[in-house]
């Protein structure tokens, strides 16, 4: 996750050094240097929905699987998670609201010091749920809107859901409950980008997440609705200038992206364009310490029946299930070659990836893409809308890797 | 007879004591997988070596779940096994915990208590609501 407005309208040129907060209702201490240990888990708590999305990583549908983690089963579970250190649960889905017991998990988790927090579609966020949620403790609701009405019923497969998505954002705000749009961008809702900011942005709504599509799930049956590298670039470009507008404007929204690190590159060759090289050579030494791609390391995902993957989007391959393992045996057990070849990406990129000069601040991107689409664990990402000057490499070097190019000018 | 049943037999005619406390272990036999079949991957790195259990992954037939497992694995190991996942019964020592009392069902497993973990520090980096960054 790279948080645009913090660094590019957040981040002070004339002062030294960056630090993080740890976050309000944390009692450790404030940590400068090292990098997160533990990963923030997803939950996909059931596979039912109410909606059926074209996108949806977790292929929802309207029946919850036979097999799906009782209630004591997931107290279970986030005891796990508590016990490995975990910081965050988002509870997700299908639509994690048909769940009758969310609030006891939600207060479960709370207890257990992990910090809840929620993804919803947004359309069974009545007031009343809202107000349970937050007194059970959660901490945000990320409400997944993808278009402005038209656009996005007919990709969410119902009419009114935009307005349902409207109505519960607006119940959460009502109830003092933090939260903020969830937004995948593609080919059909790109244009919308700029209106929905504004929208919601009228509505009450200061917090903006986008998501490039990964190829997981039926986001795998859409690749063509991916952007192109020429439209990513484009796409991301008018986010930053968004919200440095908006910035400019006193209204200090956030905006952040999630799914494709070519972004922590392109944010510094922005940076270097519009504000400077100083302020650039900032905002690359923040991106170092956050990382780069987090799959099997910072991020991790438990399916609704208890099988761990290696994120949210990678459900075809799983490392094992709670109920034979605990959840930190089985994240930490490094006789699994896949989880420490991933950890230790860097040494077994190729193409593109394997010599790119932004790969501390990326490291590879998405491994699912380029799974996908180079049948390679270890290919380069096809889509990174990087150039080859941008990261620093040779055109002839690429041509003799064998993979196609994916950048765009 | 089977063993365990001989062996308590014998036990219960010579008075022998067993110094070792029995692993207790319970079968399962529950579905692993959500929609598609599941297939439990094996892999050998080297030749000699024994076959390793690496996780499992979703397919709906052998030939495809080797196709998928040979590219998340093929660059590591020289032989790679699958194998039905709902041909396995599992039988295990580790019994999931029971998370409290739950207010919604009541089916409860072990309340056998769970090490604490190590008490590391967070920072809160991907996830909904991260934290400030600031000048320092």
């Amino acid at each position: 996750m790279i948080s645009i407005s913090k660094l590019l309208c957040e981040l002070d040129a004339e002062s030294d050094g960056l630090r993080y907060d740890a976050a309000d209702d944390s009692n450790v201490p404030q940590i400068t240097r090292k990098k997160q240990r533990r990963p923030v888990v997803v939950w996909n708590t059931t596979k039912r929905c109410n909606l059926y999305c074209s996108h949806c990583y977790a292929s929802a549908d309207t029946e919850a699987l036979p097999n799906e983690l009782s209630t004591a089963e997931g107290k279970a579970l986030l005891d796990q998670l508590a016990d490995f250190g975990v910081p965050v649960v988002l509870f997700s889905g299908g639509e994690p609201l048909i769940r009758e017991d969310l609030s006891e998990l939600v207060a479960y988790a709370a207890e257990q010091g992990i910090r809840p927090v929620l993804s919803t579609n947004g359309t069974l966020l009545t007031r009343e749920a809202a107000r349970e949620l937050k007194e059970a403790g959660l901490k945000y609701a990320g409400v997944s809107v993808d278009g402005l009405a038209d656009r996005n019923d007919e990709f969410r497969g119902k009419d009114g859901a935009f307005e349902a998505a409207v109505r519960g954002i607006e119940a959460c705000l009502d109830v003092g409950l933090k939260t903020g749009l969830r937004y995948t961008i593609t080919k059909y809702n790109d244009d919308d980008l700029e209106g929905v900011i504004d929208l919601l942005t009228d509505v009450g709504v200061d917090r903006f997440c986008f998501y490039h599509l990964d190829y997981g799930g039926r986001g795998a049956d859409i690749l063509d609705a991916d952007l192109t590298p020429d439209e990513k670039r484009a796409a991301i470009r008018t986010l930053c200038d968004l919200t440095r507008e908006y910035h400019d404007r006193g209204e200090e929204i956030e905006t952040l992206l999630v799914g494709n690190y070519a972004d922590a590159g392109f944010l510094v060759e922005y940076a270097r364009e519009e504000l400077g090289e100083q302020r650039a050579d900032r905002i690359e030494t923040y991106l170092r310490r956050n990382g780069g791609d987090p799959t099997g390391e910072r991020v991790a995902d438990v399916d609704p029946i208890g099988n761990v993957h290696l994120n949210q989007f990678w459900q075809g391959y799983t490392l094992g299930n709670v109920r034979d393992r605990p959840f930190g045996e089985l994240w930490s057990d490094e006789t699994n070659p896949l989880l420490t070849a991933l950890r230790n990406r860097t040494q077994h990129l190729k193409g593109r990836c394997g010599t790119c000069q932004y790969q501390d601040i990326c490291r590879g991107g998405s491994r699912l893409r380029a799974l996908a689409v180079h049948d390679d664990l270890f290919a380069p990402d096809p889509q990174c809308y990087l150039t080859d000057e941008e990261i620093g490499i040779e055109t002839a070097g690429i041509e003799s890797s064998g993979y196609p190019e994916a950048h765009g000018d | 007879m089977a063993d365990h049943v001989r062996r308590e037999a014998y036990e219960s005619q010579t008075g022998t004591i067993d110094v070792v406390e029995k692993t207790r272990r319970a079968g399962t036999h529950e579905p692993r997988g959500t929609t598609e079949p599941q297939w439990e991957v094996f892999v050998r790195e080297r030749e000699g070596d024994p076959m390793t259990h690496v996780g499992a992954i979703a397919a709906p037939d052998p030939e495809i779940a080797h196709e998928q497992a040979s590219k998340l694995f093929s660059w590591y190991g020289r032989d790679i096994w699958v194998c039905p996942a709902n041909a396995v019964t599992r039988f295990s020592a580790h019994e999931m915990a029971a998370g409290g009392d739950s207010e919604t069902d009541e089916e409860h497993g072990s309340s056998e208590a769970i090490p604490a973990g190590e008490n590391e520090p967070r920072v809160y980096e991907e996830t909904e609501g991260t934290p400030n960054v600031r000048q320092g």
